[in-house]
């Protein structure tokens, strides 16, 4: 059995009269991928938020590697090996995509700070490396703004891999793909499994049911259900509060 | 293509050699007062190129820069006074003379203030950082008009330029060559920030805040050292001020001050190394050449600012460079 | 006591002015997203329209709607030429093009008026004091308060109260809403920047017969307003009112009371300097410090 490494208990959080995220628990273990699935609405971005600490929970423990991440700063839950991609791409569009990945190499190292980036050829060897993995070999020049949504879709994912993550929170990377992108996509993330663990959130069915090994569904800020794929299938409040809707 | 970029490349080297000579030209031209038109381009150059790091490269509006540079003039003007009186500043700063004393002293003094300043208006953002910034500097100027001790309303005058290196200061051409050497020493210094990995986070944080903080950056501790580093740079360019006209006052740190080196900036080119200066050689050169046509030349600046802001992208420095930003 | 009382009204009396001010300049945030650096240009003109017209006539009835007209004049104008075109631009720009507005109106009152200041007379009727009991207090000061105060509540309750002001309130964070209602946003805009701007000449021509008009007068109390806005909360009209009778207080307490504290400590002339210094300083830090505590000020809006 492999151990658990992103642990959550309890989470609650609260906008106002609304409950976003009620009293939540679950696990993203070692290697493994583990999907989010709900409803628009349900409050799966926030909980990605409250993960790397960009949102402040009301109550509940988040813990990485049985460490507790409460208090601890953005900056200080990369480090220890938490990373994220977002849903509406977050990419610098004056860069070049390999500049992207850059800055996320030269954020985890500290020491000549005023030294010029580009020209350290070990550190754009490494950059290119994440482009390569992500499946954009030879875009690297390319200006970001420049860059199609597909593509900067996978660049958020060679960003995130740069900072060299233990778990990997992935906030509907197949949106707005088409189907050539998407199949790219799952492709990288196959790639990846086993090297990282991973938390998909995702509307996509088809990558959900390719990639997860665990699947739980969050509606109206709650677990509703929580296990294999055929588990979750045959779950009748699935069915009725998420599935029946979808496939309706 | 390939022309073009020799072109553009021999374009710094053309300016730098028109600087050089310039004081003899100023001088063959029976124009002496040009050297020092040309030397208080260069100040206020330096002191829009500090902003820039702020502003170009951080992203950070900041309408009070006009604090740091009457900080970096009352450095040399406090030091000075204490100086030729004799008594140590604070009961146990020695006054000096010596230029590179009190340029020191202003780029010490100056980045202290922009440390606190900053630590505190980081704080906010958008709107409340441009207004936060203009009420610190508001702030200082009403402290120094406040000050009688240092001359309150009415400044404070310097018997003479402080003293580098055995050279003549009072000569006009003398003290421009130490102001260019200045600058471009302080040019080379952001031309090196720009492509350094510091350079490189700041601008992504400009770009984007949450994307830098998703990988681990700590983007107020960026931002704050950038504003620092712009503080002093625009201190630097006050202290220079005060020695070209002996004379330091409050209307230094008006707010208005504040806004001319925003456009300057912008007029030049935000983030570029070269923009800020061309827009303050551009601006001051746009405002002496109206002034000599009538004395009510703002009615022409305003509206020609107006159609900066509306219509022109980019700044001069970007003018004939693949597309801008 | 009679005295605390005295500088209090004072500053409401200061407070209400800058009010006018902030409304105006806050709305357009609120509803535009735009930071108008010319706000004091349009008080200016308010100012110096009523000046000239009671110069002329002698007549302060006159240089009422003179001063109102002038100013929301200028504002549609300006709205209508450059602001409008600001809207999409990001804080910079507008500041770039609004300090140029400054720049632009602050020569051209001196072409037409000249650069002497002008001096207006309290209106005769309104020239006396009256007895409060503890003390007598000018009518003209008032008045003014009278005014604001009036002016406000006819604020609140158009903003709260009619078709209008729920389309101002709506514009500022549903613009397609209110698209969608078959309303032109861009009527709706100059609207209350012409608003914005009668406010600010109200302002302007009352203050005519307190301090002397002048170019510059503008930037002046823009500033303060700055302050006062930022403290209210940008957009909030309930923390512009606020922040205003704050900034008011706050402003001619210290001025009032400062230096005869100060000269208890130290001697005579240092002692006003200091004081004077420190006033000047007191809202800024007052701003610096509400900033520090409420990064988006006391009332922010949620827009």
């Amino acid at each position: 059995m492999q151990q658990p490494i992103l642990t959550i208990e309890r989470l609650r959080k609260r906008f106002g009269g609304l409950r976003v995220t009620d009293d939540v628990s679950l696990d993203v273990r070692e290697n493994e991928i583990h999907a989010l699935i709900g409803p628009n609405g349900a409050g799966k971005s926030t909980l990605i938020g409250q993960i790397m600490g960009e949102i402040v929970a009301d109550a509940g423990t988040i813990s990485l590697c049985g460490r507790d991440l409460a208090r601890l700063s953005q900056a200080r839950r990369v480090r220890l090996g938490l990373a994220r991609t977002f849903q509406v791409p977050e990419v610098l569009g004056e860069y070049s995509a390999r500049e992207n990945v850059l800055a996320a190499l030269l954020a985890r190292r500290g020491g000549r700070f005023f030294s010029n980036a580009s020209r350290d050829e070990g550190l754009v060897r490494e950059a290119e490396g994440f482009l390569v993995r992500a499946g954009l070999d030879g875009r690297g020049d390319q200006r970001v703004a420049d860059l199609a949504h597909g593509e900067r879709k996978l660049l958020e994912l060679a960003v995130a891999l740069a900072t060299h993550p233990r778990v990997l929170l992935l906030d509907e990377p197949m949106a707005g793909l088409g189907p050539q992108e998407s199949t790219q996509m799952i492709d990288v993330l196959r790639s990846l499994r086993g090297e990282i663990a991973m938390l998909l959130v995702e509307h996509d069915m088809n990558a959900v049911f390719a990639l997860a090994d665990r699947i739980s569904v969050l509606v109206y800020g709650r677990i509703i259900a929580s296990g294999s794929a055929a588990e979750v299938r045959a779950d009748p409040l699935v069915r009725i509060a998420y599935l029946g809707t979808e496939e309706a | 293509m390939h022309e073009r970029r020799t072109f553009r490349s021999l374009l710094p080297l053309a300016a730098l050699c028109l600087l050089a000579v310039l004081p003899f030209a100023a001088q063959a031209l029976g124009q002496p007062a040009l050297t020092t038109l040309a030397t208080r381009m260069l100040i206020l150059g330096l002191a829009a190129s500090g902003l820039n790091i702020a502003l170009g490269m951080g992203g950070l509006v900041s309408f009070g820069h006009a604090a740091f540079y009457g900080i970096g003039a009352y450095s040399v003007g406090i030091l000075t006074t204490h100086a030729v009186a004799g008594a140590p500043f604070l009961g146990f700063i020695p006054g000096s003379e010596q230029l590179v004393v009190t340029l020191l002293a202003s780029l010490l003094a100056s980045g202290i203030v922009a440390a606190i300043i900053g630590a505190l208006a980081l704080r906010t953002s958008g709107v409340q950082f441009i207004m936060i910034t203009l009420a610190f500097a508001q702030m200082l100027f009403f402290l120094f008009v406040a000050l009688k001790a240092y001359g309150g309303d009415d400044g404070l005058s310097m018997r003479r330029r402080n003293a580098f290196a055995g050279l003549n200061m009072r000569d006009d051409a003398t003290f421009y060559y130490t102001c260019l050497s200045v600058l471009l020493v302080w040019l080379a210094i952001s031309a090196r920030l720009l492509h350094s990995r510091f350079g490189l986070l700041l601008g992504g944080i400009r770009q984007s805040e949450r994307r830098m903080q998703a990988i681990g950056v700590q983007t107020v501790r960026l931002r704050w050292l950038a504003f620092v580093i712009s503080g002093m740079g625009t201190g630097l360019a006050g202290a220079l001020m005060a020695n070209l006209g002996r004379f330091v006052s409050p209307d230094m740190m008006h707010w208005t001050q504040s806004g001319e080196l925003l456009i300057m900036v912008v007029l030049g080119g935000a983030g570029t190394v070269f923009g800020p200066v061309i827009g303050a050689v551009a601006l001051i050169g746009l405002e002496s050449l109206l002034a000599s046509w009538t004395e009510h030349w703002q009615i022409i600046l305003g509206p020609s600012l107006v159609l900066l802001a509306l219509t022109f992208r980019g700044g001069l420095a970007r003018l004939g460079k693949r597309e801008g930003r | 006591m009679a005295l605390v009382l005295e500088q209090l009204l004072n500053g409401v009396q200061f407070g209400v002015m800058l009010f006018l001010l902030a409304a105006g300049l806050t709305l357009i945030f609120g509803v535009m997203g735009v930071i108008n650096l010319a706000h004091g240009s349009l008080y200016m003109v308010g100012a110096y329209a009523a000046a000239f017209v009671a110069q002329r006539t002698g007549s302060f009835l006159l240089a009422v709607p003179a001063g109102l007209a002038a100013a929301a004049i200028a504002g549609v104008i300006v709205e209508l030429v450059v602001v409008r075109r600001l809207y999409a631009r990001d804080h910079l720009d507008q500041v770039l093009a609004t300090f140029g507005l400054i720049l632009f109106f602050n020569q051209l009152m001196v072409l037409i008026f000249g650069r002497q200041p002008m001096f207006v007379q309290i209106p005769p009727a309104l020239s006396g004091a009256v007895d409060l009991g503890l003390f007598s207090y000018p009518v003209y000061r008032l008045c003014i308060i009278g005014v604001g105060l009036g002016t406000a509540g006819a604020l609140f309750w158009f903003i709260q109260r009619t078709r209008i002001g729920m389309l101002v309130r709506a514009g500022a964070t549903h613009r397609d809403m209110v698209q969608a209602l078959g309303i032109d946003i861009r009527v709706l805009m100059t609207f209350v920047f012409g608003l914005g701007a009668l406010l600010a000449g109200l302002a302007g021509l009352m203050a005519g017969p307190l301090l002397s008009v002048q170019v510059g007068m503008g930037e002046q109390i823009l500033i303060l307003t700055f302050v006062v806005v930022v403290i209210g909360g940008l957009g909030s009209v309930a923390g512009a009112f606020t922040g205003a009778l704050l900034v008011g207080v706050v402003d001619t307490s210290l001025r009032a009371f400062l230096p005869a504290i100060l000269r208890g400590m130290m001697n005579g002339s240092e002692a006003d300097a200091l004081a004077a210094g420190i006033s000047a300083m007191g809202v800024y830090l007052l701003m610096a410090l509400v900033l520090l505590i409420w990064p988006k000020g006391l009332f922010p809006s949620h827009a």
